[in-house]
C-alpha cells in the first residue's frame, strides 16, 4: 500500500520521466529541425 | 458532458488538417522525394530524433489515453503502470527483430519481402493479408475514436468526423510518404505531450494531493464506495498484473506485424540510430504516458467518487470528464485535440505502413514487367488512397458498435503470425508449411477457446494467449523434427527492384 509521499513520488516520478523523454527527443529534433529548414536543399535528410 | 460549440470542433479539425496537409506539402518541396526508397523509408538516413517522436507518438493511441485512464478507474494505481508495462514489451522483441533482419537482408523494404524470401510466395500472401487487415483494423480503431469524440464534446455528426479524420491523414501520407508522416509526426509529438506536461499540474493544482490520497483510501478501505477495490493503492495488485499480460498479449501483433515500425525503423542510418530511437521513443517517451493518464485522469476520478451512473456512463469517459471538470469547456477541446492527435499519428504511421506495403509487394505481384520507379509510386499513392477511402466508410457504419469484441478477436487474429514470423528471422529449421500450419493452429485454438469457454471473465484471456503461445509450440515441435535449414546468407544479394541506400553497417 502506498502511503502518501509515495503516492506523490509515483504521480510526480511519471511527470518527470515524461520530461525528460520530451527533452531528450525535443532538443535534437528542434536541431534538425532548424538545419533542414535552414539549408537550400539538403541531402543527407 | 456539456456540448462544446460545433464550429469550434470543426475549426480544431479542419485547421490542424490543414496544417497537417501544408507541413506534408512543404517537405515535399524542400526534400523533393526522388524514388521509392526515399518515398517509403525517407532514404534510410533520418535522425535518431525524428524516429523516436514518431515510435512514441505511433504507439499512443486513442486506447492509450482513454484505456489507461479507465485502467486507473478500474486498478487503482496499479492499472497505469500495468498498462505501461505489458504494451511495452512487444518493442523489446520487435527491436532484435528489425535489427537482426536488417542485417541479414540489407535491401528489404517491408517484413513481406522477408517472408517471401524466406518462405515463399504462398507464405507471404498470408502474411501480407495479415499486414493489411492489422492496419486495416488500426486506422478504424483511430478514425471511430475521433469520431466519437468529435460527436460526444461538439455534436459534430460522428461519420462526418470519422470519415474527414482518416482521410486527412491518408492525403498527407499519400503527398509526401513517410518523411511527411515523420515530420508531422514531430509537432504532434511536441503537441500530446505539451499538453499532458501542462494539464496534469493542474490537476494537481486543483485538487491536491491530500484529496486524492485520502479519496484513494476510501476506495482501499470502505467498502461502502462505489469504487470499492482494496487494491486501489497497490502497485502489486494481482489483477492489474494480469491486466498488464492481456496487453502485451494483444499488443504483441499490433507491433509486430504492422509495416509502419518496419518502415520507422528502416528509415534510420544504422542500427545503432535505430537502437536509440526505439528506446528513448517508448521507454523514455511513450512508457510514462499510460501511467500519467492514468494517474492523473483514472485515480483523480476514483478519489472524486467518479463511478458509472454516477458522474459517467462509461470508465471510459473518465479522461474527458475530469478534464472537463478542471479546466471547463477549454478542457473538452484540450481533450479533442489529444485524441484528434492521437489518432492522426497512428493512423498516419499505419498507412505510410501499408503504402510501403502497396508499392513494393502489391506492386511486384499484379506487375511483372520492369517500370519506372515513378509509376511504382503512383500505383502506391492510388491503393493507399483507395485503401483511406474503405477505411473511412467502415469507421462511418460502426457508429454505436462496441469495439471490445474487435479488439478482442484481434488480438487472437493478430497474435497467431507472430511466432512464425519470429523463428523465420531467427532460425533456419522452420519450414513454410510449419509456418503456415503454426497459423492457422494458432487462430483455431484461440477462436475455439473463446467460442467454447463459458466464463466470459476468461475466454478472452485464453484465446489471446493460446493464440499467441500455440504456434510457438507448433514451430519448436515441427521445427525438431524436420531436417530443413535455410540458407540465410543467399538474403544479402536480395534486389528488391528500386535503388535502395543502404548504410554501412548494416550493409
Amino acid at each position: 500500500m502506498l502511503n502518501e509521499t509515495g503516492l506523490g513520488i509515483y504521480f510526480w516520478g511519471s511527470y518527470i520521466w515524461l520530461i525528460v523523454g520530451f527533452i531528450t527527443i525535443g532538443v535534437p529534433a528542434i536541431v534538425e529541425l532548424y538545419r533542414v529548414f535552414s539549408s537550400t536543399k539538403d541531402s543527407n535528410q | 458532458m456539456e456540448q462544446v460549440n460545433s464550429l469550434i470542433g470543426y475549426g480544431v479539425m479542419f485547421g490542424f488538417g490543414l496544417l497537417f496537409l501544408a507541413i506534408s506539402a512543404l517537405i515535399s518541396k524542400k526534400l523533393p522525394i526522388e524514388g521509392v526508397d526515399d518515398f517509403l523509408v525517407a532514404g534510410r538516413r533520418v535522425p535518431f530524433a525524428l524516429v523516436a517522436a514518431a515510435v512514441s507518438v505511433s504507439w499512443i493511441w486513442t486506447t492509450t489515453i482513454m484505456g489507461s485512464a479507465e485502467s486507473g478507474m478500474w486498478f487503482g494505481v496499479s492499472g497505469g503502470i500495468n498498462y505501461a508495462w505489458g504494451a511495452l514489451v512487444p518493442f523489446f522483441v520487435f527491436i532484435p527483430l528489425v535489427i537482426h533482419m536488417r542485417r541479414i537482408m540489407p535491401k528489404a523494404t517491408t517484413f513481406t519481402e522477408f517472408i517471401e524470401q524466406r518462405f515463399g510466395k504462398k507464405t507471404k500472401n498470408v502474411f501480407f493479408s495479415f499486414g493489411v487487415a492489422v492496419i486495416f483494423y488500426i486506422i478504424i480503431e483511430q478514425g471511430v475514436g475521433a469520431g466519437i469524440a468529435f460527436s460526444s464534446i461538439f455534436g459534430i455528426p460522428y461519420k462526418l468526423a470519422a470519415f474527414l479524420a482518416i482521410m486527412i491523414v491518408t492525403l498527407y501520407i499519400a503527398k509526401a510518404g513517410l518523411r511527411g508522416s515523420l515530420f508531422n509526426d514531430l509537432l504532434q509529438f511536441f503537441i500530446i505531450a505539451g499538453i499532458l506536461l501542462t494539464v496534469a499540474p493542474l490537476i494537481i493544482n486543483h485538487f491536491g494531493l491530500d484529496f486524492i490520497y485520502k479519496g484513494l483510501t476510501d476506495v482501499a478501505s470502505n467498502p461502502n464506495n462505489l469504487n470499492y477495490n482494496p487494491d486501489a493503492l497497490s502497485l502489486l495488485s494481482g489483477a492489474g498484473f494480469r491486466y498488464g499480460i492481456t496487453a502485451m498479449v494483444v499488443a504483441m501483433g499490433q507491433v509486430l506485424l504492422s509495416q509502419g515500425y518496419y518502415s520507422m525503423a528502416l528509415a534510420t542510418a544504422s542500427n545503432r540510430s535505430l537502437f536509440f530511437a526505439y528506446i528513448i521513443g517508448t521507454v523514455l517517451a511513450w512508457f510514462p504516458i499510460p501511467i500519467i493518464c492514468s494517474n492523473f485522469f483514472g485515480n483523480v476520478g476514483l478519489a472524486m467518487g467518479i463511478a458509472p451512473g454516477h458522474g459517467i456512463e462509461f470508465t471510459t469517459q473518465i479522461s474527458p470528464y475530469v478534464l472537463q471538470y478542471v479546466l471547463g469547456g477549454s478542457g473538452a477541446i484540450i481533450f479533442c485535440i489529444l485524441i484528434f492527435m492521437t489518432a492522426m499519428t497512428t493512423g498516419g504511421n499505419c498507412l505510410a505502413g501499408v503504402q510501403a506495403l502497396f508499392t513494393v509487394d502489391l506492386y511486384k505481384s499484379i506487375n511483372k514487367k520492369p517500370d519506372t520507379e515513378a509509376n511504382q509510386m503512383r500505383f502506391g499513392r492510388i491503393a493507399t488512397i483507395c485503401f483511406g477511402l474503405l477505411a473511412a466508410l467502415v469507421a462511418t457504419s460502426l457508429q454505436g458498435v462496441s469495439l471490445l469484441k474487435i479488439d478482442i478477436f484481434s488480438g487472437i487474429l493478430f497474435g497467431a503470425p507472430c511466432s512464425a514470423f519470429f523463428a523465420g528471422v531467427f532460425w533456419k529449421k522452420p519450414t513454410p508449411t510449419i509456418a503456415v500450419v503454426s497459423i492457422f493452429a494458432g487462430l483455431a485454438s484461440g477462436l475455439a477457446a473463446w467460442v467454447l469457454i463459458s466464463n466470459q471473465d476468461i475466454n478472452w484471456f485464453i484465446g489471446n494467449v493460446l493464440s499467441l503461445l500455440v504456434p510457438a509450440l507448433v514451430i519448436v515441435v515441427g521445427s525438431l523434427l524436420t531436417k530443413h535449414e535455410f540458407d540465410f546468407a543467399k538474403l544479402q544479394d536480395y534486389d528488391p527492384g528500386h535503388k535502395v541506400n543502404v548504410g554501412k553497417e548494416v550493409s
